[in-house]
């Protein structure tokens, strides 16, 4: 093949390689399919959900023995973001997590009115797979503070650090629908 | 003469690599400063910075070399 037609063609590839990006990036920030799923399992890190938070209520990423990572939450509440790249109407949160038993777990994203108001949910055991609880939340997101296009959640678990036990969450996704 | 033809082929190569990076580096830093994590959430800007600076040098070094082999 001639060099200079040989340039043309890469040159054409190179010049695709950033308007597919560009194309890319807008159907992933704006969920064109109605749908944005997501899956965060503390491996690295994700786009739309944030790490737990403040450093010293929720340990470091850790690995456990089967090589699954996780965070350690020592005291309550830890807080995690949902950046929301565009308006959705709900999401379907999965955790896969331990916690103690006898320890109250509840959930929610920040709501409208007020700093601290959460519409929080029980987050009980509904099913185990690989020593892990996994259980399913919905949350309406109509009426939720989304402030610099975060949507702030708590993760709450009353006397958690007297009981000198941890919860670990192992994995969250999320299913946003618009 | 083939083997001077390639060098300069791959000079070419390198410096569309290096204007195109470039201007995609800038627009998606102006996308990035319009509407924040639209471009960093999925895309590594830094990777895309050493991709500039990387393709940018070697096609200054060549594009000098190549001037004082002609002066």
């Amino acid at each position: 093949m001639n060099l200079n037609k040989l340039h043309k063609i890469i040159r054409v590839i190179l010049i695709s390689l950033p308007i597919l990006t560009l194309v890319f990036l807008v159907y992933k920030n704006f969920a064109f399919s109605g749908k944005l799923e997501t899956s965060y399992g503390f491996d690295k890190n994700n786009p739309v959900i944030s790490i737990l938070k403040p450093a010293g209520r929720a340990l470091k990423v850790e690995q456990d023995n089967s090589g699954d990572y996780f965070q350690s939450i020592i005291i309550d509440p830890v807080y995690f973001d949902l950046h929301m790249s565009t308006t959705f109407k709900a999401v379907e949160l999965t955790f896969v997590y331990n916690a103690p038993e006898e320890q109250k777990v509840k959930v929610g994203p920040q709501l409208k009115g007020g700093d601290w108001i959460y519409a929080m949910e029980d987050l009980e055991c509904s099913e185990k797979e690989n020593n892990w609880c996994v259980t399913k939340l919905k949350f309406d997101l109509r009426n939720t503070l989304i402030q610099e296009r975060k949507l702030n959640f708590i993760i709450s678990s009353p006397g958690l650090d007297k009981s000198d036990k941890q919860i670990k969450i192992s994995e969250i996704k999320a299913v946003l629908t618009k | 003469m083939l083997n001077a033809e390639f060098k300069k082929f791959t000079l070419d190569i390198l410096q569309d690599v290096f204007y195109i990076s470039l201007v995609s580096f800038f627009i998606f830093i102006v996308i990035e400063i319009i509407r924040p994590r639209f471009v960093t959430a999925y895309v590594n800007m830094n990777a895309l910075l050493i991709v500039v600076i990387v393709s940018g040098i070697i096609v200054v070094l060549k594009n000098n070399l190549n001037t004082k082999i002609d002066i």
